[in-house]
């Protein structure tokens, strides 16, 4: 199993969680032919497609996806939001409700950002574990049982977001602040949760202008004492339970 | 009757303790939070309550038994709000039948005294027989000691003549409280002892310093307003979002485990089950207080 960032900031976010033969697509919000490219146009193995929110550098592509075939699954509000109600591409998931999808199982839960019904997801296959897939959030209020892998989004860090924001366009700095996951957020969740089975944490997410991701991956290197990673497009890590 | 009986008693009581002790913590916070109380920057009620809930275990009368909830909270919330630690003896806990009580210390006076009173420092000496001791009212009211010379001899004598404490404020005025024998004498037939204690016997000259200090801090801390409690208003209502975000992700941030419910069942489709995922108990992380490390 492996992880392959096909984009991953405020311009566009998509993942790829796969194995040569099945693939979890999460989050399309890049332009559709990206996705094809990363998926050597394999489409057909694309088991289906998580989407955490509404907002479109989440689910820009998402009519292109649910066209070529893949099935989509979101909460209720999301696609409302989407406009993708009526597809028959169309999946629910709902809150803390276990979703299987493929050989793959998904747990969403609530997040908090200011869409609708935003979810976080627990993704749990054979081959890669656990995975935590956490974005878009400004905290988590849930800790997660015997984690595998963490993919988690260290957006901003609080002094270069104040010194950019704080003067000049305050009202950005506080929408930032109440939708998005700081350093020191980040660190604290996952200072809150049990991390001894953990391979790799990959940070996402990473504001262009606020955040400075060498300083950010020493950090969550130097706390966690794991492989820490920067989701940048084209990287691919290696994503098995065993790391051997 | 069996001992394991009443083990489980003991753990039962001292479980209902820690809770009280946790409910009195959660007050204060739902207090803060919602901006109802607001303690001075530089105390911790956390450290405070958990200090006081030990000096409570270990204390003769075992007051957690035999005081009502009610006034054991009450003490605590006093002990709170009004920013002391028992720890550094600020407050004494006092239990009068079954009501607890929470009584400033005269050190928690001069904590208060320089915390809303403005006062930079205390010092309080006695009097005894045979010292030479002159002092004078000046014209605005305060008084001075302008002189005082103690002897070998006469220090630590049994009859004390008085005891003063000379003290200055944020402003550098400096004053003095001096009170003689009968008046320090009277402010002990106040107390419940009436100056009979063994300390009022054996350590007459600490009780009467103590004594000059409480008055002498009195007045600072009844005269005093909160402005120590407000100096950071004005940052603090600049930046609400930031201070809210906080108050939230304090409050509610990694409170619940949530997991996939079990692990095996995937793997277990498959027929060799090497690969299969170590399968954990939820264990070790209680959901209150979260972090395993």
């Amino acid at each position: 199993m492996e992880l392959k960032v096909i984009g991953s900031s405020s311009a566009g976010n998509a993942y790829l969680l796969q194995n040569s033969k099945e693939a979890l697509l999460i989050e399309c919000g890049v332009r559709f032919d990206l996705i094809k490219r990363a998926l050597g146009f394999n489409i057909a193995k694309v088991v289906g497609c998580l989407i955490t929110h509404s907002h479109l550098d989440h689910c820009k592509s998402v009519g292109h996806a649910q066209t070529a075939g893949i099935d989509v699954y979101s909460s209720m509000e999301t696609h409302e939001e989407m406009g993708t109600m009526t597809s028959h591409r169309t999946k629910f998931l709902h809150d803390q409700v276990e979703q299987r999808i493929g050989n793959f199982k998904v747990l969403p839960f609530k997040v908090e950002h200011d869409t609708g019904c935003p979810f976080g997801f627990i993704i749990n296959h054979e081959e890669c574990g656990n995975v935590l897939f956490l974005t878009d959030s400004f905290y988590s209020k849930y800790t997660f049982n015997n984690l595998h892998q963490v993919i988690i989004e260290a957006n901003y860090s609080e002094e270069i977001l104040n010194e950019k924001l704080l003067s000049e366009k305050k009202f950005l700095r506080d929408r930032v602040l109440q939708s998005h996951m700081s350093i020191r957020t980040c660190k604290d969740t996952l200072r809150a949760n049990d991390l001894r089975n953990v391979n790799n944490v990959v940070l996402i997410h990473l504001s262009d202008s606020n955040s400075n991701a060498a300083e950010f991956k020493r950090e969550v290197e130097e706390m966690t004492g794991k492989t820490v990673s920067i989701a940048e497009p084209g990287l691919t890590i290696d994503f098995n339970i065993h790391p051997f | 009757m069996s001992t394991e009986n009443s083990q489980t008693q003991t753990l039962a009581v001292r479980k209902m303790q820690e809770e009280t002790v946790g409910q009195v913590l959660t007050k204060i916070k739902s207090f803060m939070d919602s901006g109802d109380l607001r303690l001075p920057k530089d105390y911790s009620p956390e450290n405070a309550i958990r200090s006081a809930y030990l000096i409570l275990l270990d204390h003769d009368k075992k007051p957690l038994e035999n005081c009502t909830k009610e006034s054991v909270c009450n003490a605590l919330l006093k002990m709170a709000v009004l920013g002391l630690s028992p720890m550094k003896k600020q407050c004494d806990f006092i239990p009068y039948g079954n009501i607890l009580k929470c009584t400033e210390e005269y050190t928690g006076n001069i904590a208060l005294a320089k915390r809303y009173g403005g006062m930079k420092w205390i010092k309080a000496n006695a009097v005894f027989d045979g010292d030479e001791f002159e002092f004078e009212i000046g014209l605005d009211g305060r008084r001075k000691v302008t002189k005082h010379i103690q002897t070998l001899d006469s220090i630590g004598q049994k009859n004390l003549k008085g005891a003063y404490a000379i003290f200055e404020l944020a402003d550098g005025t400096r004053d003095a409280e001096i009170m003689n024998m009968t008046q320090i004498r009277d402010a002990w037939n106040q107390g419940a002892m009436k100056g009979n204690s063994p300390a009022h016997k054996n350590f007459p000259d600490q009780m009467a310093c103590k004594t000059v200090i409480n008055r002498a801090c009195k007045l600072l801390i009844r005269s005093s307003d909160d402005s120590v409690l407000m100096v950071d208003e004005d940052n603090d209502t600049k930046d609400i979002i930031a201070e809210s975000v906080k108050t939230e992700i304090k409050t509610n941030g990694n409170k619940t485990e949530i997991g996939i419910k079990d692990d095996e069942n995937i793997a277990g489709q498959k027929t060799q089950s090497t690969v299969a995922i170590p399968s954990q108990e939820p264990e070790l992380v209680d959901e209150q207080t979260a972090a395993p490390y």
